[in-house]
């Protein structure tokens, strides 16, 4: 275990540099400079000579993405260009907002799709599973931002229950969660739809293999096949998938993020391409992709700690 | 002159955008008789003071807060670096200068200056600094000192020259004298006519502590010190700027404006406008800036009230006559004969801005031009302008913003041009790449058609400064350059009398619109919309006065 965990760290780390070169090679390639885009017409050409020295923008773009690299090894990812605050302050103050909005999503989610796709399986092909199948398919269809503008229509302008904008303070929980309800809802609607057709569909699966058969014919109870033989076993690829899901959320909550003022590492690193602000941008990327890569990477851990299948099919290549 | 133009006189009046030397001389120039002038003026009550500037002897209740929706988030307050007109709305409440426009007003009234006399070469102006008035934070009180320190550092005469964005309002800055503890001089090199109005009044003519810069080094672009009657509090970025009224307020501003109403000021930064307008019915805001797509919604609200916002900005669309087709004069008339502008206003801004038929819009103090030929759309003329131009197949590029209103805008151009014969190719640009000057990367000097939107300062030195020879391959996107319009223009920017700068002004128009290269669109309008017992304050230009906003 300890050496698949070396291995898919090394590969991890691989990964993320790949990514972030890439990525931050990638923003230099769209016509522009942050010097003229922040500092405005304003600037005159000597200005912004010397500010484009200042920012380190006439050295090499190699340079300069390397020059990032091996700062962000130090804990160092550089400087807003426009408020000279440091970048690991602005995603340190974004980044929390989006993770416990991401994650809270993802509670949701597994806590109303599962039930829903038991619910599905064990009443299958009637009334109740074909209306399910449709509103699952609805949920999934219909975009956050959409659902988003509705609660809030519903919730925050007609009913007042909830706030329109921002995020609460910290310091009154009460309050912060108050806030988070309606984007969470918002960003969760989908994965409900889609973790319940999932759950489903992987219930219809295990109940039909034979180890249930044979559990049944020994007289197991109902309840028991149902969530202790077959859930457990139904459960193991929506662990896969929602590694995928949290980094989606991560970087998908941008539309739910403007919708209800709230900040995040989307809405920071969309701005800052806007604004052709290098060193957010590539801060910003690096942090998603180490957000996403881990995910990924925590989510096959506990896949391979769940099934044992894995584990022995593992063995069994290594022989 | 046009019953336009005088309703548009009247309406500036009664609203105190203009003050009665401004009105009386508006008239003039538009032919009206001084006697009917003064008959409009007794009929209106024209004063030089807007009803949003409170008597100074009001002592209103105080609120805990009012919390505002900006449009952008805070980026850089201080005054040689702002970024935009949410810095300025901050600094304006945290910031005080030797002279300010009293609310709502071109007016200029003695806020840290106690005297404040220009000499009759407008090149020297003595002042006496109100003795005793505090900065923030236990900075001290202000001197002269901090007033040379201010001025000269955005000027580039400090050392080292911090190379200030907005290094050009203090161009002509020789120096400034330091003759007393609290009297000096600011002596200029050459007179410089915008001083009094896009220096001296707004951000660039700010007092700062000298010892509150130099401590806080960079940190001080976010975290402003000055004697505002507010003081700067907190800033989460991207959630709210905090502003505590200011405890021990030297009351600078007392002669022309009532105390603050409000403990803090809560600015919150909502990049939608669907969001803002959501939070503002929740109740989670108590004004701010709609956009245009939510006016009737606002209106039909009853516990809402609208409230205009007039800026000097202008929408444009520029024709590069360096290309080839586009240098033709025929085509460029065609053009501007073909395009519908009231109908671009309708489809993109919901009719609710005015018609801009010349860069300097009827609300600046100097340079509006109220002769400027109102052109209309004139399929007939336009075709004939397009045979005379020999051109045939004509094929452009329009060069526009990517989001979905200049999308419109560019739509409506390209029907208009389509109805002549002439086939338009809209390219949209994200911000950065639509931004980029040439000599960055950009596509500036390749460009056709291009439609965008410019701001100003209360000058129209300002207006004009980016079309000028100077601008070639920067921010001159139509490629015209002329010396005798440079020479105008440079003119202007020397000649203190009002009347005269507005007669350079106007030849400069009238020489660049026989060129016909450039279609004039709109003058921006931003909306507030608010509690109903709210009630905002709106520098002429636009400019939001937060610090002065009060409720009944």
């Amino acid at each position: 275990m300890l050496k698949y965990l070396g291995t898919r760290l090394v590969m991890a780390f691989v990964v993320i540099v790949i990514v972030i070169t890439f990525l931050a090679l990638l923003v230099h390639l769209i016509p522009g400079n942050p010097v003229t885009t922040i500092m405005g017409p304003r600037a005159s050409p000597a200005l912004a000579q010397i500010v484009r020295h200042d920012m380190n923008l006439d050295r090499p773009i190699p340079v300069q993405v390397w020059d990032f690299i091996t700062g962000a090894f130090r804990g160092n990812l550089g400087v807003d260009f426009v408020s000279n605050l440091s970048v690991t302050s602005l995603i340190a103050n974004a980044l929390p907002q989006t993770l416990a909005l991401a994650f809270t999503s993802l509670f949701i989610a597994v806590g109303l799709g599962v039930p829903v796709g038991v619910y599905a399986a064990k009443h299958v092909n009637g009334a109740a599973d074909r209306l399910l199948a449709v509103v699952s398919v609805s949920f999934i269809t219909m975009p956050a931002f959409v659902v988003g503008l509705l609660l809030l229509l519903a919730f925050s302008v007609h009913i007042h229950v909830f706030p329109a904008i921002g995020t609460g303070s910290l310091s009154a929980p009460g309050d912060y969660l108050r806030h988070l309800v309606l984007p969470a809802c918002a960003l969760a609607l989908t994965w409900i739809g889609y973790i319940g057709r999932l759950v489903r569909a992987n219930m219809l699966e295990v109940l039909g293999e034979p180890h249930i058969r044979t559990a049944r014919a020994h007289g197991v109870r109902d309840g028991v096949v149902f969530y202790r033989l077959a859930l457990k076993n139904a459960l193991i690829p929506v662990v896969a998938v929602l590694g995928v899901g949290l980094g989606s959320l991560i970087g998908g909550a941008i539309f739910v993020e403007v919708i209800f003022a709230r900040p995040g590492i989307g809405s920071l690193i969309y701005n800052a391409i806007l604004e052709r602000n290098y060193p957010v941008v590539r801060g910003g990327v690096l942090v998603v992709a180490i957000l996403f890569v881990f995910a990924n990477l925590a989510a096959d851990i506990v896949y391979r700690f769940l099934d044992p299948r894995v584990r022995v099919e593992l063995q069994n290549v290594k022989r | 002159m046009s019953s336009d133009d005088l309703s548009s006189l009247v309406e500036g009046l009664t609203n105190g955008h203009l003050s009665r030397r401004q009105f009386l001389l508006r008239a003039a120039a538009l032919g009206v008789s001084f006697s009917t002038a003064g008959a409009i003026l007794s009929a209106c009550g024209g004063s030089s003071a807007s009803s949003s500037s409170a008597s100074p002897a009001a002592a209103p209740a105080t609120v805990a807060a009012f919390k505002m929706r900006s449009d952008l988030d805070m980026a850089n307050v201080d005054p040689a670096f702002w970024v935009s007109h949410v810095d300025a709305a901050i600094g304006d409440a945290v910031y005080e200068g030797l002279v300010s426009f009293k609310p709502g007003t071109w007016d200029i009234a003695n806020t840290l200056a106690d005297t404040f006399e220009p000499s009759s070469d407008n090149l020297r102006y003595h002042f006496t600094l109100k003795q005793g008035v505090p900065y923030h934070k236990g900075y001290g009180e202000i001197t002269t000192q901090d007033v040379k320190f201010s001025f000269e550092r955005i000027a580039g005469l400090s050392k080292p020259n911090l190379h200030a964005v907005y290094q050009a309002d203090w161009d002509a800055l020789e120096s400034v004298q330091v003759n007393g503890k609290y009297e000096g001089t600011i002596v200029l090199k050459r007179p410089f006519a915008p001083l009094m109005l896009s220096t001296l009044p707004v951000m660039s003519g700010k007092v700062l502590s000298q010892k509150a810069v130099e401590t806080l080094g960079k940190q001080f672009a976010t975290h402003p010190i000055g004697t505002g009657p507010y003081e700067f509090a907190s800033w989460v970025p991207k959630q709210q700027v905090t502003l505590q009224r200011f405890a021990d307020y030297g009351g600078a501003n007392s002669a022309y404006a009532a105390k603050v109403q409000a403990d803090k000021i809560l600015v919150m930064p909502i990049s939608s406008d669907t969001a803002a307008l959501n939070a503002l019915l929740a109740g989670d805001v108590d004004i701010g800036v709609v956009g245009t797509e939510n006016l009737k919604q606002v209106q039909g609200d009853s516990s809402l009230s609208l409230h205009k916002a007039p800026t000097q900005s202008y929408y444009w669309m520029a024709m590069n006559v360096l290309d080839p087709q586009l240098s033709n004069i025929n085509l460029r008339k065609a053009i501007r004969a073909a395009i519908d502008v009231p109908s671009i206003i309708s489809a993109a801004y919901n009719g609710a801005f005015q018609q801009a038929y010349a860069i300097i819009p009827p609300s600046m103090s100097v340079g509006y031009w109220p002769q400027a030929p109102h052109y209309t759309q004139d399929p007939t003329q336009a075709k004939s302008y397009l045979s005379q131009s020999g051109l045939k197949n004509v094929s452009l590029k329009l060069t526009v913003l990517s989001d979905q209103v200049d999308q419109t805008v560019a739509q409506v151009i390209q029907s208009n041009l389509a109805s002549i014969g002439i086939k338009v190719t809209i390219e949209p640009e994200d911000a950065g790449t639509f931004y980029a000057i040439p000599g960055a990367g950009g596509g500036g000097k390749n460009r056709q058609l291009v439609y965008s939107e410019y701001s100003t300062e209360p000058d129209p030195s300002w207006s004009f400064v980016w079309w000028t020879s100077a601008q070639k391959n920067q921010w001159n996107w139509n490629n015209w350059y002329n010396t005798k319009f440079d020479s105008f223009l440079s003119q202007a920017l020397v000649e203190s009398e009002p009347a005269k700068r507005t007669a350079l002004y106007i030849q400069a128009q009238q020489l660049w619109d026989a060129e016909a290269s450039m279609v004039w669109i709109a003058y921006i309008t931003r909306y507030l919309a608010g509690k109903k017992q709210i009630t905002p304050s709106i520098r002429p230009d636009g400019q939001e006065i937060i610090w002065n906003y009060k409720e009944a």
